[in-house]
């Protein structure tokens, strides 16, 4: 429809309320001005239409961005939709689902295949297999091939193999490795056993004593070996294992003594001169040399006891002291951590706990307090495509347009007026209240929307800034068979429109193929976009 | 030339524009309502992308040439 001059005066009149001849004289105006400006070179600018400019002899027209957002608030949240991603993940992803019933998850069963080629099950599988092998092979498995799977792979089990034998077996052989063990036990044992050693040196002088004086002297040789018998009680009752092992010692020391000159040989020598010549003070001397090492070992023992003891009291006192250290490290410890993590804790929830305030807006912190919406005006001119709806809609436009001039002003100077339904209408809502027959497909232009095809695409024939428009828009293409959508579009600058669209469509090209046998009414206006 | 007048013939054109009508001005021009359907775009960056529709302006003037 064409707007002349004659009909934009009607209207200018109808909607100011200024006289005709003003409305022309004040147009003639204006149009002179913008004419000796763009004569002049210079730009026109009037404020909420554009800016008029001459290039040459043309003249162009700028509109401001009020208008050209104006004009554009059907669409507002519109923005572009990549094709890559959208529509080569729709059509792929209902596909996927009918291929998954037909042909056994070939995609995944793909995936898993190439995985485990690559890594993990194959390796997994090599390493069950042998273990399976080695448990069912093992009872078949003959004793050689045990023992050499022993001796190559299980370490531990060949120790033990070399272990049992030695000490299964005290063959006269083994017995330098018992004898050295028995050293090493000795020096382990040092602490203790030293007194011992000293014994047996005297037992050896005894011996060698006794192989010298047995013959001459069956007294001596009797009375030591009373002296042996006690000293072996003693050692019997003290650590029998170890005399039975420095037996061996001494047999072995024998042999030695014979190769070497032992000094306790030239003494028992001496003595058995001294017995020739003075039995009795040689008794004595037997005696001194009987209480002596009797004495050594009491005194020894004793001191050593005491040492024991002491050592056990020391040992005491440092456990005693480590107890309560280690008490103490125990209890100081714990303590450092926990503080840290209190401050951590403290510290986080300090933080959500101020962008949660922030984000339900209870405190109003930027960045985080979603913006507020502003209020739905009833002035904002109800647009419907053109052709079927101006018989309609133009009335109430011209009935509202007395009250629009300063309303879009409003809107963005007081954005702070703000009514509760668009905040909790942040998002787009798609309102599918009817459920549908058993017999209808998911997608589709007509029938009753589904809420399983909401993930797909929808024809989006009106923009109604009013809901009982959009319910009444709604109505009318329900009876006409479409399938209908009312989605709510909140906005920061004309509130929450209710946009009213045609069909479910699983793809963007379904929903254009769909547009295109749309009746003229709509296939002139419309938009497809996501139902949300 | 009041500034209500200008506020009121910037709203009598929007409105005409919005409802896809045409408005002439004797002497000036005509501003028409242009519709650009939603299309498919490829970027600079190599993706396609659609574009969301859009209504424009158009603005004749009177005296052409």
């Amino acid at each position: 429809m064409h707007i002349d001059h004659s009909k934009l005066v009607e209207l200018l009149v109808e909607t100011s309320g200024i006289e005709k001849e003003k409305i022309e004289s004040q147009l003639s105006d204006l149009l002179e001005e913008v004419i000796a400006a763009i004569e002049e070179g210079d730009a026109y600018e009037v404020d909420g239409l554009g800016v008029f400019s001459g290039i040459g002899n043309n003249v162009i027209f700028i509109p401001s961005d009020e208008l050209s957002t104006e004009i554009n608030y059907k669409y507002v949240g519109m923005e572009p939709i990549e094709m890559d991603d959208a529509p080569a993940q729709e059509p792929s992803e209902p596909k996927k689902e009918e291929e998954d019933t037909d042909v056994d998850d070939d995609p995944f069963a793909g995936l898993l295949d190439d995985v485990e080629d690559e890594t993990e099950p194959a390796a997994s599988f090599e390493l069950d297999v042998p273990e399976e092998e080695e448990t069912v092979a093992n009872p078949e498995m003959s004793s050689e091939e045990k023992e050499d799977k022993g001796e190559d792979d299980e370490a531990p089990f060949d120790l033990d193999d070399e272990e049992a034998p030695e000490e299964e077996k005290p063959g006269p052989d083994k017995w330098g490795i018992d004898t050295y063990k028995d050293d090493s036990a000795e020096t382990m044992f040092s602490g203790l056993l030293g007194e011992q050693e000293e014994k047996e040196t005297e037992k050896e002088d005894h011996f060698d004593a006794l192989f010298e004086q047995e013959e001459e002297s069956p007294k001596e040789s009797s009375f030591i070996d009373d002296l042996l018998a006690e000293e072996e009680q003693d050692d019997d009752q003290e650590e029998p294992a170890v005399l039975d092992k420095i037996d061996v010692s001494e047999s072995d020391t024998e042999d030695e003594k014979e190769d070497f000159d032992d000094p306790f040989k030239a003494l028992a020598d001496e003595e058995e001169e001294d017995e020739l010549t003075d039995p009795e003070p040689s008794k004595k001397k037997e005696e001194e040399e009987e209480v002596i090492p009797v004495i050594k070992n009491l005194s020894s023992e004793s001191k050593k006891k005491e040492k024991e003891s002491k050592v056990k009291e020391e040992e005491a006192d440092k456990e005693q002291d480590a107890k309560p250290k280690k008490k103490k490290k125990a209890t100081a410890e714990p303590k450092s951590p926990p503080v840290m993590l209190w401050i951590l804790l403290i510290i986080i929830l300090l933080g959500g706990g101020t962008y949660g305030l922030g984000y339900y807006g209870i405190v109003n912190i930027p960045g985080i307090t979603p913006e507020p919406q502003i209020a739905a005006t009833n002035n904002q001119p109800q647009t419907t495509p053109p052709e079927t709806t101006q018989p309609e809609t133009t009335p109430q436009e011209q009935q509202q347009t007395p009250a629009e001039p300063a309303e879009p002003e409003q809107t963005q100077e007081a954005p702070e007026e703000t009514s509760p339904e668009p905040e909790q209408e942040s998002e787009a809502e798609v309102r599918t209240t009817e459920e549908a027959p058993a017999d209808q497909p998911t997608y589709g232009m007509t029938g009753v929307p589904v809420s399983a095809a909401n993930n797909g695409y929808t024809i989006v024939v009106y923009s109604l800034s009013r809901e009982s428009n959009a319910e009444a828009k709604q109505r009318e293409l329900s009876e006409d068979g479409y399938r209908v959508l009312v989605a709510t579009v909140p906005s920061q600058q004309y509130g929450t429109l209710w946009r009213v669209s045609l069909g479910q469509f699983r793809t963007m090209r379904d929903a254009a193929l769909a547009a295109e046998d749309l009746d003229q009414t709509f296939s002139e206006n419309y938009f497809i976009t996501k139902i949300q | 030339m009041t500034k209500e007048f200008l506020e009121t013939l910037s709203i009598v054109i929007r409105d005409q524009i919005i409802m896809k009508n045409s408005v002439e001005i004797k002497g000036l021009g005509t501003f028409k309502p242009v519709h650009h359907n939603q299309k498919q775009e490829k970027r600079a960056d190599g993706t396609n992308v659609i574009v969301p529709p859009k209504d424009t302006i158009e603005f004749t003037a009177a005296n052409k040439g």
